[in-house]
């Protein structure tokens, strides 16, 4: 695109100009210049607030609004979020690939470079709204078809038939429960269900306190057979914080509603949930806060796991799963460790870490897997690659360019 | 008192005048230091153990002390070899480095003639010793419940902790000479005098079997009740089982069960011994008697040197069985050819001849002086070089591992950039930075040894063991710093040189020093964006996910934007000379805080770096790059530059397609 005068900021212009501004260098410089800057910002809260609400706040966001204290003095701050900043930098790169950037040979390597980055960011993009990651803990001779959420909670709803086993949950995902906060309320309901269930006093931290606790004073939340709901801050570490709210379940009949305190118990990775029991109508119920979960087609055994660590010291040297896969009547045995996950029909499992805390040298160990569903799982390797070889043939062109330059004038 | 009635006086003293310093035979040294010894996870000499003790309570790797009026200088193995067979002579060294003296006077002992940072011997501070150990433990209690300590309660912390790992050390050794004990006030007067006639091989030939457990049943007895001769029996047991116990800082043994990873302490040893029946305990007796014989000879320097060696042959042998401990020699190559050290030397004179160069850098004294810092330099890389290779080979990884490793590799890759960046340039400059960043990083890493005094070989946490991504995405990361630095000292010289009007009419010299700082940038760009998206691929393999924020993962990201910033910048005519070397100043300031402020923020997945006391450190090093960019606005304001003015100016443009 040959270059030529800035038009004048009329009307008919504006198409022009929005061009311009959006292939410009400037905008460029100054879309990175923020992403440093909101990188830099999102990286020091983390010791505040820890890696998830950092991460909320300041990367997966469109706008940063927040205060920073600085000595005795909090300086309000307003900027573009990360989420806003890489969405301009994909339109700019783009817009500045095709229309920028010379058509001819010598430019092969600037737009296969920026093609690659342009993959790296819709990757990102991808994963941000398609991924799902979660935990499988596994003891020896344990197996598993479902993922658990390292942290997102959802409330199920179990209907129990005459034998006393539920069938089937009828689930309220994490997404709806986590909008709901401290003073709102919202009601849900289903064809399924006989009664319909108000939420209110979320918190995503929370625990249960009788009223006769000290503490429970700082709670505004109704006390139900003498317990209140009890918001806590969130922790640090996100996986530790433990969701609760008040629940009522209000028969449609017209009966008198039933009021309880739910929250999630977090009780380490084999803990038994005691679910609320409830009946209305005649019909029993139960309700649990539980880890979200997602069923995977295929099922996950752990035959062995193996620990190294090395003599004398708790630093592990290796740890290692040796797992049947069992999908469709078929075995297959396979060795995931670290370093060395295992995919499967869009899934994978990495060896993440095991336990029990504190193990003798006698305990019995298990497994804990990390789960990932990721569309764009390869594509950061792609993308690499393609920055790679188009950086290198850019840069490659140009050392050939100056030798031929030296020789010459040689 | 004048130093004639001093010298009559110690005279008139006669044979209290306390002797002069004996050293070991320097073959007692050699096989001491050579002895190996599982320690933090791995197999090493003695040499080192004793390398990094001292390190951490002396602030430094060797000793020098007044003895007999004498001043010795002791290797970290001599004061070892002291601290355990002449525990006597060595707790008058003065070993105990405190940096805030108070802290001694919170327990009782003297300060008078200290300064606020000074050294004690164990000796003065025997009198507070168990204070030390109360104030000690309540200190760490309050800090296991994540209560912050004052300064003061953190420096007593500090000491009780150094003071227990030095008796612990030295009680190592303590079952083959009962006799020798660090501090008998631990044990009741009892123990005391039969330790000061014990020894421990004729008593296990002859004791019963008695388990670990049984002694500790025995112990719990009523000791009214006993005969005398069960009172002897206990008390000697007692003193078994003290071994037992506080001879557990030092795994010197290599089992014979190959199964078994862990080496065995004479502590274990003991325990061990005593809890089979006499006619079983030979494997246990013989090593024991081996040190027993190192222990009893220590006035006969010959017969000391053999029995050293005797031990050392011995372990070597179990461990080589066990095909263990085949990088012994070349640790001690390692450390005993101080090649680190003396790459250090040797750019600090390279350093000397770029400072001479600048007197005239184009006359022939200056071109002598080139000469003179290129072949130092050489010299240093080549020193440094073979460090890092030995350091490889102990440990069979990749040579970047960890964040001391990263000062060395970084100093190596600077240097070479520097020759390459003045071959095509040939100014001087980018040698001038090629010797400086190495120079500084090596002194540094010396510095940061300080600050962390602990093995810099450590084993390798489980997501590391991969020399494919160690010598892909960390080589290639660290790469990226290496240039970035190397941008920011050629930009600060800039900066400085055009500050104070150092040879103002030279145009071609800036505008080339602009041109090579670019070239820099380009470099640093490439190393770094491929490296991080190469550490971004690992983490997908690892952990399962390609981008997690981690503080870490966010500094080599910075790293990268930041470069593009300044890359954008230029290619849009929104910077030019000026500004360019302000922002690649301005990246030296993003590479030093990725590089070690995100490390000390104590947060994030890359725990195996953790380093705490860094910030001063940094702060020093934002102080002085915060003048440079002082001095690039005062530029600024006193120059306003025309684009045809600009050196930049002959960098790419905007037009059309231009460099990345």
């Amino acid at each position: 695109m040959a270059k030529s005068k800035t038009p004048e900021l009329t009307l008919e212009n504006l198409p022009e100009i929005g061009l311009r501004v959006l292939t410009s260098f400037g905008l460029a410089a100054a879309v990175l210049a923020l992403l440093t800057l909101v990188t830099l910002m999102g990286t020091l809260n983390q010791i505040e607030e820890g890696l998830i609400d950092s991460t909320a706040k300041y990367f997966e966001s469109a706008w940063i609004v927040d205060t920073v204290p600085i000595g005795n003095v909090t300086i309000p701050v307003f900027l573009p979020g990360g989420y806003l900043l890489l969405a301009i930098l994909f339109f700019n790169i783009l817009a500045g690939t095709i229309l920028k950037i010379r058509r001819n040979w010598k430019a092969i390597g600037l737009y296969v470079s920026h093609i690659g980055i342009l993959i790296l960011i819709f990757s990102s993009f991808v994963t941000r709204h398609f991924a799902w990651e979660g935990n499988m803990a596994l003891r020896p001779g344990m197996q598993s078809s479902e993922a658990l959420h390292y942290r997102n909670w959802q409330l199920e709803i179990l209907p129990i038939d005459e034998k006393g086993e539920a069938n089937k949950a009828l689930v309220i995902p994490y997404a709806d429960l986590e909008t709901i906060g401290w003073k709102g309320e919202r009601t849900f309901t289903s064809e399924e269900l006989p009664f319909e269930i108000r939420i209110s006093h979320a918190a995503r931290n929370a625990t249960p306190i009788p009223v006769s606790a000290p503490m429970s004073a700082q709670s505004d939340g109704p006390v139900i057979e003498g317990f209140k709901l009890l918001p806590l801050p969130k922790e640090k570490e996100a996986e530790r914080n433990s969701a609760g709210f008040y629940a009522d379940f209000i028969p449609k009949s017209g009966g008198e509603k039933i009021p309880a305190i739910l929250w999630a118990h977090l009780g380490g990775n084999f803990a038994q949930v005691k679910p609320f029991t409830f009946e209305v109508d005649g019909k029993k119920f139960a309700a649990q806060v539980v880890r979200e979960r997602m069923p995977i087609p295929f099922t996950i055994k752990l035959d062995q796991f193996l620990f190294e660590k090395y003599a004398g010291v708790m630093t592990a040297k290796n740890y290692q799963s040796n797992i049947t896969k069992l999908e469709d009547g078929t075995e297959e045995k396979i060795e995931v460790k670290m370093n060395e996950p295992f995919r499967h029909r869009g899934y994978t499992f990495f060896q993440a870490s095991f336990g029990p805390p504190n193990a003798g040298p006698d305990d019995e160990l298990y497994t804990v897997f990390t789960v990932w569903k990721n569309p764009s799982d390869h594509w950061p390797l792609f993308s690499l690659i393609v920055t790679f070889v188009g950086l290198l043939a850019h840069m490659g062109w140009k050392l050939a360019e100056h030798l031929r330059r030296s020789t010459r004038i040689a | 008192m004048n130093r004639f009635l001093l010298a009559l006086l110690l005279l008139a003293s006669g044979g209290n005048a306390p002797a002069a310093y004996a050293p070991w035979p320097k073959e007692a040294i050699d096989s001491f230091s050579r002895i190996p010894v599982l320690s933090e996870g791995r197999i090493k000499p003695l040499q080192i153990v004793a390398y990094y003790t001292l390190l951490e309570l002396n602030g430094r790797t060797s000793l020098k002390t007044r003895i007999g009026g004498e001043t010795a200088k002791l290797s970290a193995s001599e004061w070892l070899m002291d601290a355990v067979f002449r525990p006597e002579l060595s707790k008058d060294y003065p070993i105990f480095l405190v940096d805030d003296t108070a802290a001694v006077g919170s327990i009782g002992i003297d300060r008078a003639g200290k300064k606020k940072r000074d050294r004690f011997t164990y000796n003065e501070l025997l009198p507070g010793r168990s204070q030390l150990a109360n104030l000690a433990a309540g200190y760490a209690q309050k800090k296991s419940r994540e209560e912050k300590l004052t300064a003061l309660e953190e420096q007593i912390l500090i000491l009780g902790s150094k003071v227990n790992d030095y008796e612990m050390l030295v009680s190592s050794f303590s079952a083959a000479q009962p006799s020798r004990l660090i501090n008998t006030a631990m044990l009741p007067p009892d123990m005391t005098t039969l330790a000061a006639k014990m020894n421990l091989s004729e008593f296990l030939g002859i004791a019963p079997k008695l388990p670990v457990e049984g002694i500790e049943a025995m112990m719990g007895q009523d000791r009214s009740q006993m005969s005398e001769d069960q009172r002897s029996v206990l008390t000697a047991m007692m003193l078994v089982y003290f071994f037992h116990k506080t001879g557990t800082a030092l795994t010197l043994f290599p089992p014979a069960d190959d199964a078994r990873k862990e080496w065995i302490s004479m502590g274990e040893l003991i325990g061990n011994a005593i809890g089979k029946e006499k006619t079983e305990r030979s494997w246990e007796l013989e090593r024991l008697g081996l040190v027993e014989k190192v222990a009893q000879s220590t006035s006969d320097p010959a017969a000391f040197a053999s029995s050293m060696e005797a031990l050392r042959s011995k372990i070597q042998e179990d461990a080589n069985t066990r095909k263990e401990a085949s990088q012994i020699g070349t640790e001690i190559k390692l450390y005993n050819g101080k090649y680190l050290d003396n790459a250090k030397v040797w750019f600090i004179a390279a350093f000397v001849f770029v400072v001479l160069i600048w007197l005239g850098p184009m006359s022939t004294p200056g071109k002598v002086f080139t000469m003179l810092a290129i072949w130092c330099g050489v010299l240093g890389f080549g020193s440094l070089v073979t460090g890092m290779m030995l350091r490889s080979q102990i440990r069979g990884w990749a040579p970047i591992t960890n964040l001391y490793e990263t000062f060395l590799f970084i100093s190596a890759a600077t240097f070479v950039f520097g020759l390459v960046f003045e071959r095509s340039n040939q100014q001087r400059i980018a040698l001038s930075a090629g010797i400086f960043v190495p120079m500084v990083c090596l002194i540094l890493s010396g510095q940061f040894l300080l600050i962390s005094p602990e093995d810099t070989l450590p084993p390798l946490v489980a997501v590391l063991r991969s020399n494919f991504w160690l010598t892909t995405h960390v080589i290639t990361v660290t790469l990226g710093y290496a240039a970035g630095l190397l941008a920011a000292v050629t930009a600060s010289i800039w900066i400085i040189a055009r500050f104070f009007r150092v040879a103002e009419d030279r145009r071609d010299v800036y505008r080339d020093m602009t041109k090579m700082t670019y070239g820099i940038i380009l470099f640093s760009l490439l190393f770094s964006l491929v490296g991080t998206v190469l550490g971004g691929i690992w983490a997908n393999y690892s952990w399962g996910r390609f981008w997690g924020w981690d503080p870490k993962e966010n500094g080599a990201l910075m790293i990268v934007l930041w470069t593009l910033v300044i890359l954008h910048a230029r290619l849009g005519g929104y910077i030019r000379d000026i500004g360019l070397h302000a922002m690649a100043v301005l990246q030296g300031v993003i590479i030093s805080f990725s590089w070690f402020g995100v490390n000390a923020m104590g947060v994030g997945l890359h725990s195996y770096g953790f380093i705490a006391g860094i910030w001063k450190a940094l702060g020093i090093a934002w102080a002085i790059m915060a003048v440079i960019l002082t001095m690039a606005a005062g530029l600024k304001f006193r120059e306003p530059q025309s684009p045809a003015r600009s050196e930049a100016a002959n960098l790419p443009r905007t037009r059309g397609a231009t460099a990345i």
